[in-house]
């Protein structure tokens, strides 16, 4: 069957008896991230606030604002059915590479990088993850097994992951297009990709990111610094350091929340890609080890949800959505905790962004839909026959 | 059962692959925390900058003139540094900014390309050029504001106040004399980077805002004047002291050339930074005859009616002294010898004194040691005793007219100043109060010595008016009665006296019945060799206009004042 035939067959309105009928386990997760989030964000800001634009609510105030449009996305969405999305999925892509191309060339240029337009307030590769993911899911389920060949498979993945990767190394935002990388071979594994052809596409990816890596004056010296941290840790440079001390100084249960001194002066990037050390300050391994238990809830859900999904399509953009924020939290904590060299990758709903916390609040209502429609249609089994497969 | 679900078990075991390695990683992640969190295998504390160290400087007090005249106070130049990632128009921001630092915008292009978190442009600039700096639109210059003394009176009093160097250290006169006072006392402290944390004062002890004696309008005047001088003589450099010889209170004090205190660094010659009224010494000259003829006096050996017979040459010691222009004037009286300025006469009565009585007086009278004064450096003079290797039997004689023998200029003033003081040498200073308030510090008066009675004092003041009235009319003020001594002397250069230059120097005090300023002034090199046409002449100009200045009433009108006083009574 075609794409297009697959869309029609499917009913987009939700009947209003059931759309209050979401994974509750999966809200409450994110509830408390939110809340911990906007807490340890209020800590992390209320000097910088003071002293770059005299308001010690200024990052807060736009945090919660971004928030609220966030839980208002997820409002809209859990309005319709979700293939809804399957409809939009290819001008949304379109979208996106507009913006990229928009800051490319127009952008504005913070610490050395066009991330942004408008100041840098937004950010069109944190849309890039969500509309690329979307339209992978849409494209690898409307493929079915044909993805094997490599006509209809690699060559066209290749292109459309490329294609969008590049435009965010441009920026240049290594860490952002490698995300993006990842999620998206993710889910071409797992939609059943040849072996052969994973291998070859994973050899030439990681050649390419390799490559990156070390013509990237910024990201070649971080690779260097972070091969000096593993032969001796006093070696780390500053960055790595002072999280490490933050979250020494922290200990099991930590100093206490807004307590953290390492966020005044000490720690690059306190309240956004460095918050979690902040965290770990204020909260101690306790705290650390509950925002984990949260992320692992909602990833749990997630992959819950993909099982139960009603085809291949909620399927897959359950699971990339999901690996997504795995992906994106195992970075930003590797990074914290000297795993991985230095790289500027915000924590799912903890770090200061507006960008990034209204895109990641917009897949968690997409998730939430897909899970709500996974345990409407396991209820309504015995009444359907309906199967994609 | 797997048939209603979207994932077909091929699919879900690469999910579980997936999963794998995710959990290993959250498992990597924890472990890590754990280590960190748990059992501390970070040594942090070492990496941490919580605390850093500081010195606080307590604020310089300021200098003021006797009536509150501000004459050194504080103010901020700026370090001009830059966080070169902050920097967002490096190419507009360097074009803009290499004017106004007077940089290479190629070097500051670089400096913004450097990996470091602060780059220093320029280690201080002015407060018009950081306004400049700080008004362009661009990211990533950071100005932080660094103290600098400064001097609103521009060059006035510049060897007397001295400079403050950019380490905060007075750098000679009473800025260096006073440094203990003026810096207070910094302290350290460490201080939380935190700004939870309260901060407390940790300055030990303020500093202290000084008084001088000087008065900001008659130094002035006295500055102007040396520039006058100066100019109408052809003289290279010159000095002029007025004191209170009441008191030893210092007036005025000029020279020139002066440098400029603010720049101070920017003085080329390096010999402007000697002192000239404390650390340069010279040979007084005939201005010594008026303290030999005091001791004389003083002592009992001649009587201002005493004469001796001036055959126009002395042999003493093996060394010939001859008089100025050379005459020989037989039998003179000892006025005559003061007005006329006789050297033979001035020998004649040291060697009746004899070595042990003169060198005695000329102790009392303070040479070969400081004289005390607030103000750094100030260097002994030289004036070798009976005794020592360096004197000769013939310094006896010349020592007496003012030569072989080395003095500074406050040395010199206040040796006079005891013939103005009824024979008391006041301790001469310049500042009058330390600090503010009931903890202050205010000077009082004091006798440094005593070399002579009242009586020889106005013995020889008296002598002294004659010899000013009789030969150097130049130095007199109307309506005042002028006590003073011309002086020229040589210059000696490594040994040697050179042949056209001298030093001409003129001391005075008046009102010579009750003297209330004693003035010395100085030039050197001037075109005419004589202080009577010099120094004397400016003394002139000078003290008619202080007169005025300092409130001094004319002779007629303070005597008519104390007979009605008297009558009164």
């Amino acid at each position: 069957m075609t794409t297009i035939n697959v869309i029609r067959k499917r009913t987009v309105r939700v009947q209003p008896s059931l759309k209050f009928q979401f994974d509750y386990w999966m809200a409450l997760a994110l509830a408390a991230l939110l809340v911990l989030g906007l807490l340890i964000v209020y800590s992390a800001t209320f000097d910088l606030g003071l002293q770059a634009k005299e308001d010690s609510l200024y990052y807060l105030k736009r945090q919660f604002g971004a928030m609220i449009l966030g839980l208002m996305g997820i409002f809209i969405i859990m309005q319709f059915d979700y293939h809804a999305l399957r409809r939009v999925s290819v001008p949304f892509l379109g979208l996106t590479l507009v913006g990229l191309l928009i800051v490319l060339f127009f952008g504005e240029a913070i610490f050395g990088a066009r991330r942004g337009i408008s100041a840098g307030s937004y950010q069109p590769s944190e849309l890039a993850k969500l509309t690329t993911f979307l339209y992978i899911a849409h494209w690898l389920s409307s493929k079915g097994e044909r993805i094997k060949n490599l006509t209809y498979g690699l060559i066209p993945f290749s292109v459309i992951t490329a294609g969008v990767s590049a435009l965010i190394v441009l920026q240049p935002d290594l860490s952002t297009a490698g995300l993006v990388t990842l999620v998206a071979f993710t889910l071409f594994f797992i939609a059943g990709a040849d072996w052969r052809q994973f291998a070859l596409a994973g050899l030439l990816g990681g050649g390419f990111f390799l490559i990156m890596i070390n013509t990237l004056p910024h990201a070649a010296a971080r690779v260097d610094e972070f091969k000096l941290t593993l032969e001796d840790p006093s070696q780390a440079g500053w960055q790595v350091k002072q999280s490490i001390a933050a979250l020494g100084q922290g200990g099991v249960f930590g100093v206490g929340l807004g307590e953290s001194t390492q966020k005044f002066e000490a720690l690059p990037a306190a309240h956004t890609d460095g918050i979690f050390a902040v965290l770990g300050e204020e909260l101690g391994f306790v705290g650390g080890l509950l925002v984990i238990g949260l992320l692992g809830m909602l990833i749990w859900r997630g992959i819950l949800a993909a099982q139960r999904a009603r085809d291949s399509f909620g399927s897959l953009l359950a699971l990339g959505i999901t690996s997504w924020m795995a992906y994106q939290a195992l970075i930003n904590l590797a990074v914290i905790t000297a795993v991985m060299p230095f790289t500027g990758i915000p924590l799912p709903f903890i770090s200061y962004g507006g960008s990034s916390l209204l895109i990641s609040l917009l897949g968690m209502g997409i998730l939430l839909n897909i899970s709500r429609d996974a345990a409407i249609t396991q209820r309504a089994q015995p009444r359907s026959k309906r199967s994609d497969q | 059962m797997n048939n209603k679900q979207a994932l077909n078990l091929s699919q879900l075991r690469r999910l579980w692959l997936v999963l794998t390695f995710v959990i290993i990683a959250a498992i990597v992640i924890v472990g890590r925390l754990m280590a960190f969190q748990v059992f501390q295998v970070a040594p942090w504390p070492e990496w941490i900058g919580g605390e850093h160290t500081v010195i606080a400087q307590p604020e310089r007090g300021t200098i003021y003139d006797r009536n509150g005249a501000i004459l050194a106070a504080n103010g901020v130049d700026y370090q001009v540094s830059v966080a070169p990632n902050m920097v967002t128009e490096p190419e507009e921001l360097s074009t803009a900014l290499a004017p106004i630092l007077q940089q290479s915008r190629y070097d500051l292009l670089d400096a913004f390309e450097q990996e470091r978190q602060f780059v220093m442009l320029d280690g201080r600039v002015t407060a018009p050029v950081a306004a400049a700096i700080d008004n362009l639109p661009y990211y990533g210059i950071q100005l932080d504001p660094i103290p600098r003394r400064f001097y609103p009176q521009g060059k006035m009093l510049c060897h007397t106040l001295g400079y403050v160097d950019f380490n905060g250290d007075g750098g000679g006169g009473l800025e260096g004399q006073y440094q203990q006072e003026l810096a207070g006392e910094a302290a350290s402290a460490s201080l939380n980077d935190s700004p939870l944390t309260v901060q407390e004062s940790v300055i030990a002890r303020e500093g202290s805002d000084l008084t001088l004696t000087i008065d900001r309008s008659v130094q002035s005047l006295v500055e102007h004047h040396l520039t006058q001088a100066l100019d109408t003589y052809g003289a290279v450099s010159g000095e002029i002291i007025v004191m209170d010889p009441r008191t030893g209170a210092i007036l005025a004090m000029a020279a020139s050339p002066c440098y400029d205190p603010y720049a101070y660094y920017d003085t080329e010659d390096e010999s402007l930074f000697l002192n000239p009224f404390v650390t340069r010494q010279y040979e007084p000259g005939s201005v010594m005859k008026l303290l030999t003829m005091a001791a004389a006096i003083d002592s009992g050996t001649v009587t201002p009616q005493t004469t001796y017979y001036d055959a126009g040459v002395l042999e003493v010691g093996g060394h010939l002294t001859y008089n100025w222009d050379l005459s020989a004037p037989g039998t003179t009286d000892m006025t005559t010898l003061l007005a006329r300025s006789l050297n033979v006469g001035a020998a004649t009565i040291a060697t009746w004194m004899g070595a042990d009585t003169f060198y005695s007086y000329m102790q009392r009278f303070g040479f070969g040691r400081p004289t005390g004064i607030d103000v750094m450096s100030e260097a002994s003079g030289l004036m070798p005793l009976p005794g020592s290797e360096l004197w000769t039997e013939s310094f006896l004689a010349t020592n007496a007219y003012g030569q072989a023998l080395a003095v500074t200029p406050i040395q010199m003033i206040t040796a006079v100043s005891a013939l103005a003081n009824d024979g008391d040498i006041m301790q001469p200073y310049l500042v009058e109060k330390i600090g503010s308030g009931d903890d202050a510090f205010i000077h009082t008066p004091t006798i440094l010595s005593r070399p002579i009675s009242a009586e020889t004092a106005r013995q020889v003041t008296s002598m002294a008016v004659t010899a000013v009235a009789r030969e150097v009319p130049q130095a007199l003020v109307d309506d005042y009665t002028v006590a003073g001594k011309t002086g020229t002397a040589q210059i000696a250069e490594n040994g040697v006296y050179l042949q056209d230059d001298v030093i001409g120097s003129f001391i005075g005090w008046l009102p010579a019945d009750s003297p209330e300023i004693i003035v010395l002034v100085k030039l050197d090199r001037p075109e005419t060799p004589w202080g009577s046409y010099t120094a004397a002449p400016a003394f002139s100009d000078l003290v008619s206009e202080l007169v005025v200045l300092l409130d001094i009433p004319p002779d007629n009108v303070r005597l008519q004042a104390d007979v009605i006083a008297a009558r009164g009574n």
